[in-house]
């Protein structure tokens, strides 16, 4: 109560600029001549004695500072100095200011454009349904914080779990595809056909493969990129259904992914085209080998069910086939984490703290480029 | 210090309340007697003294500071405290003279 009836106080005084200067120096004076009378009787001749009484009392200035700083609000009284100081500056040399307002303007332009960047690049690419829901489910031992996960872990995680909507799995594809215009170096992914639909997204012409389509045996299909479609394909529709010779067999093109999909950075050469991985790997021994780490698993969590949760459940899971297969599934725990985090981390942290970087540098340039334009022209400003 | 003063002796000028000070102190508190000046615009901003002109010993105009109720209160609470802080700080002196 005290502090808020002082604080009202403080504003009366400082909106109405009243000032107790008067009341002050006139409670000094009268101070200083008692302390020098006293001093008189005390045997001092009078300029002496008022000498004593001055240097007693303690420097005149300090004491008008402190006693205004408990006056008024001192740090909106020194704003309203500094801003009339700056606007009769401004005032008195318009070319100046214009070269100010310029240079400000240009700093202020090129810190937006680089954010237009990194949001561009990083966040809005990132542009899958509810993708604050997906996550990374990996295998860990206590050497490996990165082990992978093998086929037949990834089935029994599947069957098992209670806590994701499904999951996918995938490994990296890469090969040469030939007969359009000249062969082309191309890079992919094998996936499961639920790595589409985890991750929410519908193919811009065409159609993705299903678990149907996923088998030994099926035929050979494959889903292309956007910028696969438009850089080979010249972003004809007609490619769907059409049969590429990739890696000397014949695939046909089913569907094409939309034009922002974007999985670990549009730069990723992983994302020219995606495999069926049953269908190619099948009959491959590696496959059902649980000691075999091929496959990255991502999921997406269940409504309201949290990274932390579904850790536990996996982890669960992950113990019982420690229990059924102790050779291959001793020592390995499941993490859960966001697939946004997983990618930021990996791939972009070094645009991140780059971009960063550039904004914090171009600011101090920003900010060393007006204080030199001050300097100049106004030779005694030191800030 | 202030308010014990203003309490003690009654309506007092600035010059008067550090005199008393310095007096009560044995002068072993004798601070630029300036900065009693804030310190009193302070108290007052808070109530806890209300001060108005008056002619001084000598005749001068001076300033006189007297004590209000909420500043009777303030003291009171002040001394509660300062009561309170001193009967700790002995109370660990007094175990280290035991320990000793």
């Amino acid at each position: 109560m005290r502090g808020l009836n002082r604080s009202f106080k403080r504003l009366f005084n400082f909106t109405t600029n009243r000032r107790g200067d008067k009341r002050l120096r006139e409670e000094i004076e009268s101070h200083i001549a008692a302390q020098t009378e006293e001093n008189i009787r005390a045997g001092m001749g009078p300029e002496e004695a008022r000498r004593h009484a001055r240097l007693k009392f303690g420097a005149i200035e300090t004491v008008r500072e402190d006693y205004h700083a408990e006056e008024g609000l001192p740090l909106f009284e020194g704003l309203l100095l500094d801003i009339r100081y700056a606007l009769r500056v401004l005032w008195k040399s318009p070319a100046f200011s214009l070269l100010a307002i310029m240079t400000i303007a240009l700093g202020v332009g090129a810190n937006t454009s680089i954010f237009t960047a990194v949001n561009g690049v990083l966040l809005k690419s990132f542009s899958f349904p509810e993708a604050n829901r997906l996550v990374v489910v990996n295998c860990v031992s206590k050497s490996q914080s990165d082990l992978w996960v093998s086929y037949p872990d990834y089935l029994d995680w599947r069957a098992a779990q209670r806590v994701f909507v499904d999951l996918g799995a995938r490994f990296p594809a890469g090969g040469i595809i030939i007969g359009v215009g000249e062969p082309q170096r191309v890079f992919g992914r094998y996936v499961t056909a639920s790595f589409f639909s985890t991750l929410g997204i519908q193919p811009q012409i065409g159609g993705f493969f299903s678990e149907d389509e996923d088998k030994v045996g099926a035929p050979r299909v494959m889903v292309i990129s956007d910028s696969l479609w438009r850089r080979v394909f010249n972003a004809d529709p007609a490619v769907i259904g059409r049969a590429i010779n990739y890696n000397g067999a014949s695939w046909t093109v089913v569907g094409v992914l939309p034009v922002n999909f974007d999985f670990y950075g549009r730069s990723n050469e992983n994302n020219d085209l995606f495999l069926p991985m049953i269908g190619s790997f099948g009959k491959e021994h590696f496959l059902y080998d649980r000691g075999n780490h091929p496959c990255q698993v991502i999921a997406r969590l269940r409504p309201g069910v949290s990274e932390h949760q579904a850790a536990v459940e996996m982890n669960t899971i992950a113990a019982r086939l420690t229990a059924q297969y102790p050779v291959s599934n001793t020592g390995v725990t499941v993490d859960v984490h966001s697939l946004l985090r997983d990618f930021v981390g990996e791939e972009s942290k070094a645009l991140l703290v780059t971009s960063a970087g550039a904004i914090l540098h171009k600011r101090l340039l920003l900010r060393r480029a007006v204080r030199y334009l001050f300097h100049s022209w106004l030779p005694d400003c030191h800030f | 210090m202030v308010l014990k003063t203003l309490d003690v002796l009654g309506p007092l000028h600035g010059y008067g309340v550090a005199r008393r000070i310095e007096q009560i102190s044995g002068d072993l508190l004798s601070v630029n007697q300036g900065t009693l000046y804030p310190v009193l615009l302070r108290l007052e901003q808070e109530g806890a003294v209300a001060s108005d002109w008056g002619p001084s010993e000598n005749n001068r105009r001076a300033r006189f500071y007297r004590l209000t109720r909420v500043g009777r209160k303030v003291l009171k609470a002040e001394k509660r405290d300062w009561e309170q802080t001193a009967a700790i700080i002995a109370r660990f002196f007094d175990v280290k003279a035991k320990l000793a």
